[in-house]
């Protein structure tokens, strides 16, 4: 093969970007499905091949399998709401008036606001005093609901806080996708004399299908990997009863000393959002290309 | 020319001033010892606590230059410790309020020499590790300590402070029986160890202070949680819970917010250390008092942490200057009587007298009522559970484990189901 001044060029080019990606994001990788074989404690600097025993000793761990039901959960209500809100609110501010303008703007800023200041707010309006049950009991309605103490709220409060966030993003992406629909189009909807629904069920719903690839699969690799919120919110509590994934592997890391164990539960994370995205990419790019 | 010849001159008389003025920070950075120094933060201790403390020991030792780390939160200080030692960060010295029985057993502390701990009236405190103190014991907490709101007592007919554990019961009924809270209670998010303190309570007054052998028993897998001990001590927590004599509120509530409820009057009687004193005003609108926990049998026993001052790291690059400053820190007598002042913490410097370092502090009388029960001669002092060292400690992750599955007890769980969780997590942390 010859070497020309271009390849050369093209790899120099390239080489930054590489050297970053591998160090950044392919090594953490290679080292923590490496460390998945160890038994390793950082306290300690024990470091002892244990071969797949690690993956043996998650199957039966209930933590674990509590975790997962969290994690799924949440992106379940994640996926579900933040793209319905979202769709309904792109089409509300889909007009050209400045007022609109403003609205897109204020609707976008949970998104670029940190997971932890949010996890925060949430926390000061979903206490026992905050503003949600003072707002209930100044309509009379029942207000003595621990939102944060109470496990079977606990993880309704995680979704709203994580879903108030996706939202935004949902609804800018969503609002994208529906100012590229060309005007023709909806022109040619309306000379059929279609209604909103129909116009909504076979133009927009259809046209959105990219949108909803992209927001997917951003609210799937969201959901899986949420550590921050859910610690400002309720630290994983009452109990164990909203410890997502991320924080079992930190508390096995780092306060078990399991740094091998851990890293075997993020190796099957991984593999877990990895499938969950890339089936989710398969079929929702499908649909894109049907339409 | 002339003015070109006066332009270098002034440049050489600047070059000069510089180096003059310049020269002498150089040498005393050069002869500075920098040392990395965790404290922790809590309402009662805030920044400006640590601040004023370190700079008067470094007034008085002017070689140290100080920097300051503060963990994101004091009930996870020992997880921070970890992370920072797995990103070769680990501090020189840290105050010591961790489990630290994992950090010496994984030989991440040096231990301190006889002559360091001279100027301590109790040298050994929570416990000594193969002969040797890896924690300076510069303060006294009475851990075990129930706060009594004083006109809610008198308001259910309740003359005396209780004194059995059928005593406080017979209190809880009668508050109860006059629409008052009878406990406060919780610790949400990152305060679950405020949760866990009436267990922790519970468990060292009732099985860890009376048969000595269990904790060693848990450690070496002779034994786990199934014992009468435990579960009397945790049906006695989740007692108060189940007879919805704890406030509904507990597991939405942080320390401060816990701390702030019952200073309130949202209930009666408060479980906590003695360093809550410190966070009640002289001027509060209603009167508060303190008695030691019963234990379940009627024994006098008393839970008491003496400890609490820094720890150096193994892997300091100045581990003589560290312990130095450690010390001079630990038995700076303007920093002990802030602390006492702050958070009731009793000190346990030779050095200190009550009344000569504490003039010019306005104490809060509930101070002085602790004090007085450290000192009542027939109690029995056990160590705080989850906290001991040496022989005694727990596994690591169980103190975690305690933490969580208090907030277990506090959502309705009952003890079986806590003993389970207690015993798979032992049994894999083994």
């Amino acid at each position: 093969m010859k070497i020309t001044k271009n390849k050369i060029d093209y790899f120099l080019l390239l080489t930054p970007g590489l050297i970053l990606f591998s160090v950044l994001i392919m090594l953490p990788i290679v080292l923590t499905i490496f460390y998945s074989f160890f038994k390793i404690s950082f306290l300690t600097n024990q470091f002892d091949y244990i071969g797949l025993k690690n993956f043996y000793k998650l199957l039966h761990k209930k933590d674990f399998y509590n975790s997962l039901q969290i994690v799924l959960s949440l992106t379940i209500i994640a996926t579900i709401f933040s793209n319905l809100i979202g769709i309904i609110f792109a089409k509300l501010l889909n007009h050209n008036n400045k007022i609109f303008i403003v609205l897109r703007v204020l609707i976008f800023t949970p998104f670029i606001l940190s997971p932890i200041v949010v996890g925060y707010t949430f926390s000061s309006i979903l206490t026992d005093n905050g503003i949600l049950n003072q707002f209930l009991a100044y309509f009379s309605i029942e207000h003595n609901i621990s939102w944060l103490g109470n496990s079977k709220y606990a993880l309704v409060s995680i979704s709203i806080a994580l879903c108030w966030q996706l939202v935004a993003f949902c609804t800018v992406i969503y609002l994208a996708c529906l100012k590229n629909i060309p005007s023709e189009l909806e022109d040619a909807v309306n000379i059929d004399g279609a209604n909103n629904l129909q116009k909504f069920r076979y133009l927009d719903w259809p046209l959105l299908a990219p949108a909803l690839t992209i927001n997917t699969v951003v609210i799937l690799i969201s959901s899986f990997k949420l550590y921050d919120r859910v610690l400002a919110l309720t630290g994983g509590g009452p109990g164990r009863s909203t410890e997502t994934i991320s924080m079992l592997i930190i508390r096995t890391a780092f306060n078990e000393n399991r740094v091998g164990f851990a890293s075997s539960m993020s190796l099957v994370l991984l593999i877990l959002s990895g499938v969950t995205t890339f089936v989710a990419l398969i079929y929702l790019g499908k649909r894109e290309v049907t339409t | 020319m002339f003015i070109i010849n006066r332009l270098i001159k002034i440049k050489y008389l600047i070059n000069i001033i510089i180096f003059i003025s310049v020269f002498p920070f150089a040498v005393n950075a050069k002869d500075q010892i920098e040392l990395d120094f965790m404290v922790f933060e809590t309402p009662n201790l805030p920044a400006e606590f640590w601040d004023d403390a370190i700079a008067r020991t470094v007034k008085d030792f002017p070689e140290f230059k100080i920097n300051k780390i503060v963990p994101p939160n004091v009930g996870t200080m020992g997880d921070y410790l970890k992370q920072l030692k797995a990103t070769d960060q680990f501090p020189d010295v840290m105050m010591s309020n961790f489990a630290v029985a994992e950090f010496i057993e994984a030989g991440l502390l040096l231990p301190y020499e006889d002559e360091d701990l001279v100027r301590f009236v109790d040298p050994v405190g929570l416990g000594l590790t193969n002969g040797k103190q890896y924690a300076l014991p510069q303060l006294t907490v009475v851990e075990s300590l129930m706060f009594y709101n004083k006109d809610m007592f008198n308001a259910a007919g309740i003359s005396e402070e209780p004194k059995t554990w059928e005593d406080l019961m017979d209190a809880a009924t009668k508050l109860k029986s006059n629409n008052i809270t009878p406990f406060i209670v919780g610790g949400a998010a990152g305060d679950s160890w405020a949760a866990a303190w009436p267990l922790m309570d519970l468990v060292a007054l009732n099985v860890t202070g009376k048969d000595k052998d269990f904790l060693k028993d848990l450690k070496s897998g002779k034994r786990n949680f199934s014992n009468p001990l435990m579960e009397s001590a945790i049906d006695a927590y989740s007692d108060l819970v189940k007879k919805g004599w704890t406030n509904s509120t507990a597991l939405s509530l942080n320390y401060a917010e816990l701390q702030q409820t019952f200073l309130s009057g949202d209930g009666a009687m408060y479980p906590m250390g003695g360093f809550f004193a410190g966070a009640v005003p002289l001027d509060h609108p209603f009167e508060i008092g303190v008695f030691a926990i019963p234990a379940l049998d009627g024994s006098s026993r008393l839970v008491t942490y003496t400890s609490g001052g820094p720890a150096i790291s193994a892997s300091t690059e100045y581990p003589e200057a560290a312990r130095k400053f450690a010390v001079e820190f630990a038995t700076n007598v303007a920093t002990n009587a802030d602390d006492l002042f702050r958070d009731a913490h009793i000190p346990n410097n030779k050095n200190f007298d009550l009344e000569r370092d504490m003039k010019g502090y306005e104490i809060h009388p509930l101070i002085f009522e602790i004090i007085e029960i450290l000192q009542t001669p027939n109690f029995q002092h056990v160590p705080f559970f989850t906290f001991e060292v040496g022989d005694d400690a727990l596994v690591a992750g169980m103190q975690a484990e305690v933490f969580s599955n208090s907030q277990e007890i506090l959502s309705g769980k009952a003890t079986s189901e806590i003993i389970e969780n207690l015993n798979n997590k032992i049994a894999e942390l083994q």
